[in-house]
């Protein structure tokens, strides 16, 4: 009986021995992190030149009829941003602050002598594209012409790709007093649209 | 001693017998592989419209006794990682994943290194295993540079509000 306990014993024993030797099933793991951040891109188109051709009602491009309010909105902006993004707008001519936000005198040149003159009342530029994300607002008025401190035309709340915002329509109210240029100027103001990100 | 404890006795010592043979059987056939991943990484500047590739912060050792091995990887979704974001990174804030947050639009690659007994494969990070490197010889902790790639399209959200993108990879390692 003794010896049978023995046997037993050992028997447990070596099969203890053998789960202790027993290799390892060949199957381990590790893990590691990886973070970071996609870096901020963006752009912006402009279908238009520069300089957009005003037109007052039943007009000819470019014609400003004293006592009305000329008008265009051929102007497209394209956007691509992705993040939350702001389109703004700045008068990027080389003008005395005060002449800014204003269509100006311009030959080859913004003229300052002997006639430096601009139109009596400020440019003013409608961003009309308002959804989703996105919100459009009207900029440049006599009390806030546009100057080179940018204003904001659209804000996004969001990404978007591709996107096409408009239309945008520019104002322009022209003055009786407004002053008739001679042959070869024309009034003009060049504007600088900018996409920044959040 | 009756005929009974007789055979309980024979019975007893033919178990014990078989046991150590099938342990000792058992130690010579089994193989044994060991891996461990050292490094991570952080606050990866990530570029829209390019793929970047990181083959400095991340080390596999690997030790086998086995001629024939594999490492692996996957994503198990660890930490609560949306299922949807298996593979890709996925936006991570201070409160841990983010529901129904953003995530990239490409899967991470991982990509061992060729050397002696080894060979490198290239790796798309998903829900099952995807080899990175296989054995074709024994190693003793060799340390293997792991490759790790991710495609960012310019579509690819930036972003904000101290927000990142997050993944934790799991390498398995397998000796047959």
């Amino acid at each position: 009986m003794m010896k049978t306990k023995l046997l037993i014993i050992a028997g447990l024993l070596a099969i203890a021995c053998m789960m202790m030797i027993a290799p390892v099933i060949a199957d381990t793991t590790g893990t590691t992190s990886v973070t970071g951040n996609v870096g901020s891109t963006a752009s912006i188109q402009l279908n238009d030149s520069s300089v957009v051709a005003l037109a007052s009602p039943g007009q000819s491009a470019g014609v400003l009829t004293p006592g009305t309010t000329a008008s265009n909105q051929s102007l497209g902006i394209t956007v691509t941003s992705n993040s939350p993004f702001s389109v703004t707008v700045a008068d990027n001519t080389p003008r005395d602050s005060g002449d800014q936000g204003y269509l100006g005198n311009y030959t080859t040149s913004y003229q300052t002598s002997p006639l430096n003159t601009k139109l009596t009342h400020a440019l003013s530029l409608n961003g009309g594209f308002s959804s989703g994300s996105i919100t459009g607002f009207t900029i440049g008025s006599d009390l806030t012409p546009i100057t080179s401190t940018p204003l904001t035309l659209y804000s996004s709340s969001g990404p978007v790709t591709g996107q096409i915002l408009a239309p945008n329509t520019f104002s322009q109210q022209i003055s009786n007093t407004d002053t008739y240029l001679p042959s070869g100027s024309v009034y003009k103001i060049d504007l600088l649209f900018t996409i920044g990100q959040y | 001693m009756t005929a009974n404890f007789q055979k309980g006795r024979v019975l007893l010592v033919v178990v014990f017998i078989m046991t150590t043979i099938l342990g000792f059987a058992m130690q010579a056939d089994a193989a044994t592989i060991d891996i461990s991943i050292n490094g991570t990484i952080q606050n990866w500047d990530l570029t829209p419209g390019s793929t970047s590739d990181n083959s400095s912060a991340v080390t596999l050792n690997v030790s086998c006794d086995n001629t024939s091995w594999t490492v692996s990887v996957v994503d198990n979704l660890d930490n609560g990682k949306p299922a949807a974001s298996v593979g890709r990174m996925a936006e991570y804030s201070s409160n841990g994943y983010v529901n129904d947050g953003s995530m990239l639009g490409a899967n991470l690659t991982v990509k061992g290194l060729n050397a002696i007994n080894m060979t490198e494969h290239s790796a798309t990070l998903g829900p099952l295993p995807q080899d990175i490197e296989s054995g074709t010889g024994t190693v003793t902790n060799e340390q293997v540079p792991v490759t790790i790639s991710q495609q960012v399209a310019t579509t690819d959200l930036h972003l904000i509000n101290g927000d990142i993108y997050r993944v934790v990879i799991t390498f398995v390692g397998v000796a047959p």
